[in-house]
């Protein structure tokens, strides 16, 4: 079993990523939206990190901010460091960006693979293309080499002969092959995967998350699993965040999040999702939506939805506590613990 | 087949139902759906799961009489809808209800809340203004909208609150058949429960018959007292949930079981149960379509099409290597 071989990240893996109190902000017709209000995280090399939460909770922000791909007009960083490879991103210029960095040093794959592809150009073309703009090889025939090579390292059966197809004569799953291809093509340090597998049947998700474990352990790629599905997360991360309306309220290692849940949201979240085998009560609800981020409420953003609400909650934003050694949930009902460094 | 505890015949019953679809500008065929026949007995939930493709879809279009099948029947209420006609058909298309899987693109965004609900009732029914402000703030209340929502737009609305809308617009005429297809896929994981809970409550309100279209197996464990598993247009294996679930039969259930991943990191990851990828239905396998990707397929599986062997009163199997054990 995979599972069990799968590296074991000891606190000595070099940190790749450290992010820390990202303020991500888009300025729209009403205001000032508040997609990200002070993230933290970290990411080891070898190491996966689940980002879940629902929509609208800053997952695909943080992804986009690390990228630096936030939506024009409009999207900015106001304060915090994203810092990869000693380097903070936030001060880096664009064009150093694209040449260096993005496709580089850091890569994405998004959840559908069709718009991830360009109709228009052929495989060969677009998993070689990443070579030739990053200066890896200098001539279209070495650039289909190396599209051959990279084809083969995603399991794509007889590479050489898909060369010359276009996206559409792909399965689903194959073309999510294709869009991890170009993603590692110029062996990335960190590679984001958004939702890389909701676009595919169950049978052919299974498949998807094999060949990203399989890249990692032959690259020490790390990995930030960014997934609304709690079985993918379950199965893929070593460690998780849990975000809700542009925080992350809980993070820890993938047991402790699922077996010792701190923050009321996960406890919520964990409780109301049906599972195979389960018995056919009623499903536990949490009532209610999450906030507006244009103007995000006082106190803890969850306090609304919340059955452990308390006065302070509403007024006071919690601090983010330490529960373990590496485990923290940003809830009063845990004040007395040492707050994280 | 399943009869109602009861002995009354079922509400929705499916025989051979068969829908072929022509590609334009070639001879060929997709055989979308072949041969599928089930039976839902009033009140219950029988769901149809299966991959992209498969045509689950294509049978709830089939019932609620959007396509017309190329073969097969459809009986409703012990009717052959085929032959309805008249104020029987108009009887039977008030019966027949569906919610779909996206309420950002089943309601249309120009009409209010109001007129999104009053639309079904005014096509169907004679009411005063009045009778159908009351109807409507009846139903609002019965899918936990407040009132004062009807002058709302659907984009004022979160994802949840419009498949609220949805419901509310397909209980209206007080159908007996609920089709859902994906109705909880394009929600959050936190509202999902809740529109689930919703469904179920209606369903003991007004006894209501669902016929589930879904791609995830634990919500249909969770909702549905049978299910049917469709493969490129087959009906694979069929039984009481708890039977097909608990003891699958067909290697393709199986895969498709060991393919849910778990929200628990302890449970092993399912690695090598099912390579290969669905295949074409316009050019599907001979024989047995999944044996290319069955793990047990052995010499007749890819020349001879299994039958359903039957392993309890309730549930079969169209598998050659099953069957041996039945």
């Amino acid at each position: 079993m995979m599972n069990a071989e799968s590296p074991v990240v000891s606190p000595q893996s070099p940190m790749l990523l450290k992010i820390t109190n990202l303020q991500t902000r888009i300025a729209v017709r009403d205001g000032t939206v508040h997609a990200l209000d002070g993230v933290n995280l970290e990411v080891a090399e070898r190491e996966t990190l689940g980002i879940v939460g629902e929509s609208g909770s800053g997952k695909t922000m943080t992804g986009l901010s690390i990228l630096k791909l936030l939506p024009q007009p409009g999207g900015y960083i106001a304060d915090g460091s994203i810092v990869l490879d000693g380097v903070d991103l936030v001060g880096v210029p664009e064009r150093e960006m694209a040449r260096q960095w993005r496709g580089r040093r850091v890569s994405m794959i998004s959840q559908d693979p069709l718009t991830s592809l360009n109709p228009v150009y052929s495989i060969g073309d677009q998993v070689g293309g990443p070579f030739l703009y990053h200066g890896l090889v200098h001539s279209r025939a070495d650039a289909r080499q190396a599209a051959i090579d990279v084809l083969r390292r995603v399991r794509i059966p007889s590479p050489e002969s898909r060369l010359d197809d276009y996206p559409h004569q792909f399965s689903g799953g194959m073309r999510q092959r294709v869009v991890a291809a170009m993603a590692i093509a110029c062996q990335p340090r960190l590679l984001i995967a958004d939702e890389p597998t909701s676009a595919l049947d169950v049978t052919i998700q299974v498949q998807m998350i094999e060949l990203l474990k399989q890249i990692q352990q032959d690259t020490g790629v790390g990995i930030i699993m960014i997934t609304h599905d709690m079985g993918v997360a379950a199965s893929m991360c070593d460690r998780i965040a849990v975000m809700y309306a542009g925080r992350v309220v809980e993070s820890g290692k993938v047991r402790d999040i699922y077996h010792a849940p701190a923050h009321p949201y996960t406890q919520a979240l964990l409780a109301s999702i049906p599972r195979l085998g389960q018995s056919r009560d009623r499903l536990s609800s949490i009532g209610g939506q999450p906030p507006s981020l244009l103007n995000p409420p006082k106190g803890c953003r969850f306090a609304a939805r919340c059955a452990h609400r308390m006065t302070k909650c509403e007024t006071d934003d919690p601090p983010e506590f330490k529960m373990d050694a590496g485990h923290s949930s940003a809830c009063w009902l845990h004040e007395g613990a040492p707050h994280v460094p | 087949m399943s009869h109602d505890a009861s002995g009354k015949s079922p509400l929705l019953q499916v025989r051979g139902l068969q829908k072929h679809f022509r590609v334009r500008h070639s001879k060929s065929l997709v055989k979308a759906v072949e041969q599928v026949s089930f039976d839902v007995p009033a009140g219950s939930t029988f769901a149809i799961v299966g991959e992209s493709g498969c045509g689950k879809t294509t049978c709830a279009k089939l019932i609620l009489g959007l396509e017309t099948p190329t073969a097969g029947s459809i009986f409703f209420d012990g009717h052959d809808v085929a032959t309805l006609k008249g104020a029987d058909k108009r009887a039977w298309r008030r019966q027949v209800q569906a919610v779909f899987q996206d309420p950002y693109a089943s309601l249309n965004p120009r009409l209010r809340v109001e007129t999104l609900i009053a639309e079904p009732l005014l096509a169907n029914e004679r009411l005063t203004r009045g009778e159908l402000d009351r109807r409507i703030a009846e139903l609002l209340d019965v899918v936990g909208l407040p009132v004062a929502s009807t002058k709302s737009y659907p984009h004022e609305f979160s994802g949840g609150q419009r498949q609220r809308i949805a419901i509310a617009r397909a209980i209206a005429l007080k159908p007996r058949l609920l089709v859902l297809d994906e109705p909880t896929s394009a929600l959050d994981v936190s509202i999902r429960a809740q529109i689930l809970n919703l469904l179920a409550d209606i369903q003991q309100q007004y006894g209501l018959t669902y016929l589930l279209i879904a791609h995830d197996l634990a919500l249909v464990e969770y909702f549905a007292d049978a299910v049917g598993v469709m493969y490129l247009g087959d009906m694979v294996e069929q039984g009481r949930t708890a039977e097909v679930f608990g003891q699958p039969r067909h290697p393709y259930t199986r895969a498709l079981l060991a393919s849910v991943l778990r929200p628990d990191p302890d449970v092993p990851l399912p690695f090598g149960m099912i390579s290969g990828d669905v295949g074409s239905a316009l050019a599907p396998p001979t024989g047995c379509k999944f044996h290319p990707r069955c793990p047990l397929a052995i010499g007749t599986c890819s020349t001879q099409k299994p039958g359903p062997t039957l392993f309890s009163p309730d549930h079969w199997a169209a598998c050659h290597v099953a069957s041996v054990h039945a």
